[in-house]
């Protein structure tokens, strides 16, 4: 006679290097592109090493989340699975890595998709990042129950986070805390004309943002014309002046951004006054992003001029950064909650070989009895029986469902209702596949 | 004035996330006024109208009227200057809260003081 075990516990690793753990120069080592994790992937699932795997790297971390196939492998196998993959074994050791299991590792997953555990606390590119890694190890077939809605439920609790808290509001970069003052000025960004002085990273951020929010009217200076030829067409102007003319036309932008490295000033305060007073004093918001800066700064001064530059700026990045930490609690409370609800699924998947045993042993029984009479019976009263049998045990097995699938239970008292269930029942024989 | 004063000198506080931009302020605000200045105007030509018929004693000389005066010559100028001369953000805002001021008071302190409608004696 076949002796019934219960099903294992949640049997979810994951082991990994992110900027808690181990320093950028380890982390750089161990950065999977696309194509390395398709590979690693088939290796570790097709080797019938993991059942499930799903492996996450970004230029911060690289994680492996998996259901172990054998229930002797453990974290430091998948740690040395991931070194010899990428040939680290003398730069990186098991020592960098972290080691969650279960729930931890659920817990863990849940606050990575949500910003909550990036390196810029709240940053939403991670769940792009997330949703690609599981894009991969669902196209490689790599993922399966237990994955599959560990993933979805990821990304339920980065919408949470992103609609009932404020964790991913307010602007935590420069060029981004620019456009953002921007829009505390001007109310309609498409109307402005904005002159952008420069075409390097921090111009080219700067623009990117502006054209997220519905800015159109760029226009382009630069020294070098074909750098600013060049960001025009990334972001999609045709208007380009020469660095030596915009001075003169200064009074036709409402909004200045000026981003050159390395020149000093480049803008008096003197042309400055000038553009105001041709432009009727209408507010001119000027943003000096070079090092060292490029506006000088008394224009500050003149009336309807707001001249802010990287120091300022950062205030606002400092203050956004300040309210991000203030929502961690909630988004705590978010993650525990989508954590009972994940505990309680997979709860569900261990009683469900009970439930289906249950189910045969009472249909078993109805066939036997059923079986007796029916040679006493005609076919239309032996239907009758088999109906009213059918009735009888949805009846009698609805009470013993509902409690095994009750969503209260923990991982424990759930196993001593499955033993009493199995016991009464005497039910002996089963399938513990999940 | 208040977000216009916030920015100017970095201080990014609970006005500044709270408050909507200052160019949508200062056009709510700039409707108001011109609402308001339409309105006032209409008040004031059907009060001159229509007081001498209904009050006895009433003079031009009227604390309430020249208060009244007051206030639509503020509006009035500050609406001119916005037109004439361009004027606009902190120096506007400034004009428009004088010329509230001066409204509520004129109001608070004639109704608290005066034994009449329209008399200070």
């Amino acid at each position: 006679m076949a002796t019934w075990q219960f099903p294992p516990s949640m049997n979810l690793i994951a082991v990994g290097v992110n900027h808690h753990t181990a320093p950028i120069e380890l982390r750089e080592r161990l950065a999977f592109t696309s194509e390395d994790i398709r590979k690693f992937l088939r290796t570790v699932c097709d080797g019938r090493l993991l059942s499930e795997a799903l492996l996450l790297s970004t230029c911060n971390r690289t994680e492996l989340y998996a259901v172990p196939a054998l229930e002797e492998i453990q974290p430091a196998h998948l740690k040395d699975l991931l070194i010899e993959h990428k040939d680290a074994r003398k730069v990186v050791q098991r020592e960098h890595f972290f080691s969650l299991w279960a729930c931890g590792a659920v817990k863990h997953f849940f606050e990575v998709a949500c910003g909550a555990d990036s390196m810029i606390l709240g940053e939403s590119q991670i769940l792009g990042q997330v949703k690609d890694a599981y894009r991969l190890a669902a196209e490689e077939k790599a993922t399966g129950t237990i994955l599959n809605k560990l993933c979805h439920a990821a990304f339920s609790v980065a919408k949470r986070v992103r609609t009932e808290t404020k964790l991913t509001d307010g602007a935590i970069s420069v060029s981004y805390a620019a456009v953002e003052l921007a829009r505390k000025i001007f109310s309609d960004l498409s109307s402005k004309h904005i002159l952008l002085i420069g075409a390097g990273e921090t111009a080219e951020l700067a623009a990117m943002h502006l054209r997220e929010k519905n800015a159109t009217r760029i226009t382009i200076t630069n020294r070098t014309p074909e750098h600013a030829e060049a960001l025009a067409r990334k972001i999609g102007t045709s208007n380009i002046i020469t660095f030596d003319y915009f001075r003169e036309r200064l009074h036709e932008f409402d909004i200045v951004i000026s981003a050159v490295s390395s020149v000093g000033e480049i803008v008096s305060a003197h042309t400055i006054e000038l553009a105001m007073q041709k432009r009727r004093r209408e507010p001119m918001l000027i943003l000096d992003l070079g090092v060292p800066r490029n506006i000088d700064p008394s224009a500050s001064s003149l009336y309807n001029v707001f001249l802010k530059d990287i120091d300022d700026l950062k205030l606002i990045t400092e203050k956004n950064l300040e309210a991000r930490r203030k929502e961690l609690p909630k988004v705590a409370r978010i993650v525990e909650e989508e954590l009972i609800a994940f505990e309680q699924w997979h709860n569900t998947l261990q009683v469900a070989p009970t439930i289906r045993d249950l189910q045969a042993k009472f249909e078993a029984v109805k066939q036997q009895e059923l079986e007796r009479v029916r040679s006493k019976v005609s076919p239309e009263q032996y239907a009758m029986m088999e109906q009213l049998a059918d009735r009888i045990i949805k009846k009698l097995l609805h009470f013993p469902i509902s409690t095994l699938k009750s969503p209260i239970d923990n991982a424990q008292t759930i196993q001593s209702k499955l033993n009493l269930i199995r016991h009464i029942f005497a039910l002996e024989s089963s399938n513990t596949d999940q | 004035m208040a977000l216009f004063r916030q920015i100017r000198a970095n201080r990014f506080g609970t006005l500044f996330d709270r408050l909507p931009n200052l160019e949508t302020l200062e056009k709510m605000s700039l409707h108001a006024v011109r609402i308001g200045f339409i309105f006032l105007s209409f008040a004031f030509i059907t009060g001159v109208m229509w007081i001498p018929h209904s009050q006895g004693r009433f003079h031009f000389t009227d604390a309430k009227l020249i208060g009244l005066i007051m206030v639509w010559l503020i509006y009035g100028i500050s609406l001119l200057l916005r037109e004439r001369l361009g004027w606009q953000g902190q120096r506007m805002a400034v004009l428009f809260t004088l010329g509230f001021l001066f409204s509520f008071l004129s109001m608070t302190v004639l109704n608290l003081f005066s034994p009449r409608f329209h008399s200070l004696n």
